[in-house]
């Protein structure tokens, strides 16, 4: 498409339906197919409203293709707010802001112990589904499930797999994960359904910063591969206070 | 400072607030007080604005014992609390004596109590909120259930004395909802089904969510991407087994929603027990707006009709007559405002400040040079007109 036409004239509207979500939240339908142009404007869309405190908005998921919105329905109300939203003005395009981050992980062993059952599942190598998996750079469509874990994707056709059937009660912090065409990192010791393929020592979630979380919706992941080596000084690094995640070029 | 010490933790007590607002979108659940409206009374009963830190107390409650004397309230379910024998009902604050022991019994109704300290509770506060968050770990006791040995300080040495007027835990089985966002998604006939039938809460419910046991419910079948999820929104999975999301949900869903509770009924939600009964009913936006106009009003007028407060005194000692700048302090009949200073006690040379917790006027109040003990009532603050505007 030429480079004109991808903004969207403000007589279009971002969304393609607002929803009642109860009396206490709206949900704004962006299509039903995960793009990430439908995310981008489902970013669009959230980001004005994180910038602009309207009037009893509490709470914002952007999530793939759907933004809800949660209100205090003692200080607004639903006609008030679609009013609002209707007449705000929203970026023709996410921007400038979007940074990739670059994720060291080391695959396999007792750091990614679903890896060879993933191979086995898939009929791939061990190193098949490695460099199948990094060396791409994946989107963050949005973060849930636990504080600051990231939705990213989309996983080649070849390393897609159901979730597990069985839940773990608790997955280990920095565990680098796939499940269905996503793949994510749990940021915190959290319960969790999907394939554990690796592990990262970079700290993720810091609730002691603003923001807690370095990356967020519309960032990209780059997963890199470490030897065992490299992932011991990382981890050293790491017990020293001194790792931190690291942005680079897209 | 109010301050009691954990003999035996109970089935689960938490430091709990109104919730950590604002941040889902970088996945951090809202959690807080799963009953706000208890919540806010076992606040108003001592004096406190609604979103003090107090101690939610589930089912089976704990067993505690004062280790500094001061002033506890009490809202939310009946769970056979008693004070060295005697019983406390819900809906009352009192003065409380160091060695004093509260032990939680038999619930009668409801599911969850809370037991507010004046001032609120003393701790970590994670993102501008001490709920505390079980699956992350963090906020309230270091982000964990409370465990024996543990102890619990107010974070005010003044506080009210008060008796609710009207109940402060509204229990039902009939739950109020309106038609999901996917509502379209489902078989014809799943909404009439939600609407015509009694469901159970299943022993699996948490906090997380009730879990609700009966007769399926025609559920649609599809892949859809994981969307926000409304606190209060029924989740139907493909097996038809309906789970009710309440605030300490992750804010991320990947089943359709049928139908959401109602604001008005979150509060009802978090006093069902498993075993219990439910229906639900059909309400429009304007009947769920009205019903929550209502509930307030009520609150309002009834939270404020607390009146005459009586504030106690925080230590044994004399009444001054000045502030701690030389200033005045007001006496009965006079106008007062939230936080000023209506009352100075001074023990063995330290001068304690007791302040409004609320605008009023000064009512019966003891004079300057009377000797006070501890936890006597050192001066009444009258709410002004029946609907004074307090919170």
């Amino acid at each position: 498409m030429p480079e004109g036409r991808t903004s969207t004239p403000e007589s279009v509207a971002l969304w393609d339906a607002v929803r009642l979500a109860g009396d206490s939240a709206l949900l704004l339908d962006f299509g039903s197919v995960v793009t990430p142009e439908a995310n981008d404007r489902v970013l669009r869309v959230s980001h004005t409203l994180e910038k602009n405190k309207l009037e009893g908005i509490v709470g914002l998921v952007p999530a793939f293709a759907t933004l809800l919105i949660e209100y205090d329905p003692t200080s607004t109300s639903a006609e008030t707010l679609i009013e609002e939203l209707c007449r705000l003005q929203y970026p023709q395009s996410v921007g400038e802001s979007r940074r990739t981050f670059e994720i060291p992980v080391h695959y396999g062993g007792e750091q990614g112990p679903d890896l060879v059952t993933v191979a086995q599942r898939l009929g791939l190598t061990a190193d098949e589904v490695i460099s199948l998996h990094a060396n791409h750079a994946y989107r963050i469509y949005c973060l849930g499930f636990a504080p600051g874990f990231p939705l990213a994707g989309l996983l080649p056709e070849r390393l897609r797999l159901p979730r597990r059937a069985v839940p773990r009660t608790a997955v280990y912090s920095g565990a680098v994960a796939i499940a269905g065409a996503q793949t994510g990192i749990y940021p915190l010791a959290t319960p969790g359904g999907w394939h554990l393929i690796g592990h990262t020592p970079v700290p993720l979630f810091d609730w002691r910063a603003t923001p807690p979380s370095v990356y967020g919706p519309g960032d990209a992941l780059i997963f890199r591969a470490v030897s065992w080596e490299e992932y011991s000084e990382l981890m050293e690094d790491r017990r020293r206070g001194e790792l931190q995640i690291r942005e680079v070029a897209r | 400072m109010t301050a009691v010490r954990i003999i035996r933790p109970g089935l689960l007590t938490v430091v709990q607030d109104l919730g950590r607002w604002g941040y889902e979108h970088w996945g951090v659940m809202v959690g807080g007080a799963l009953d706000e409206y208890a919540l806010r009374w076992a606040n108003a009963l001592v004096g406190n604005g609604d979103g003090m830190p107090a101690l939610e107390v589930t089912a089976f409650g704990p067993e505690l014992e004062v280790v500094e004397e001061g002033i506890l309230g009490l809202a939310g379910a009946d769970l056979g609390l008693a004070v060295n024998g005697g019983r406390w009902e819900p809906g009352e604050s009192r003065w409380v004596e160091a060695g004093d022991r509260l032990r939680f019994g038999v619930r009668r109704w409801g599911f969850r109590a809370y037991l507010s300290f004046p001032g609120g509770i003393s701790a970590s506060r994670v993102l501008g909120s001490a709920a505390t968050d079980l699956v992350a770990g963090v906020g309230g006791m270091q982000g964990r259930a409370l465990r024996a040995g543990d102890v619990i300080q107010s974070a005010n040495m003044s506080g009210a004395i008060a008796r609710a007027p009207a109940t402060t835990v509204r229990v039902s089985h009939a739950i109020r909802v309106m038609p999901g966002v996917r509502a379209d998604r489902f078989p014809d006939g799943s909404w009439a089904q939600l609407l015509t039938r009694s469901f159970r809460v299943s022993a699996d419910s948490n906090a997380i969510g009730l879990r609700l046991e009966g007769e399926a419910v025609a559920a649609p079948h599809g892949d859809w991407p994981s969307e926000g999820m409304a606190i209060g929104s029924i989740e139907c999975p493909p097996s038809g087994h309906l789970l009710v999301l309440l605030k300490n949900r992750g804010s991320l869903g990947g089943y359709p929603a049928l139908a959401h509770v109602i604001r008005a009924d979150w509060p009802v939600l978090a006093q069902l027990a498993p075993g219990d009964m439910l229906g639900f009913y059909e309400v429009s936006l304007a009947e769920a707006r009205a019903a929550l106009a209502v509930l307030e009003a009520q609150f309002t007028a009834t939270a404020g009709a607390i009146a005459p407060r009586s504030l106690v005194a925080p230590v044994t000692g004399l009444v001054r007559g000045m502030d701690g700048y030389g200033r005045l302090l007001p006496r009965p009949g006079e106008w007062v405002w939230q936080g000023q200073v209506v009352r100075r006690v001074e023990s063995m040379g330290w001068t304690t400040d007791v302040t409004a917790p609320f605008d009023g006027v000064l009512g019966e109040a003891r004079a300057e040079g009377d000797l006070v003990e501890e936890g006597e009532v050192l001066c009444r603050i009258e709410g002004v007109g029946e609907n004074d505007a307090i919170y």
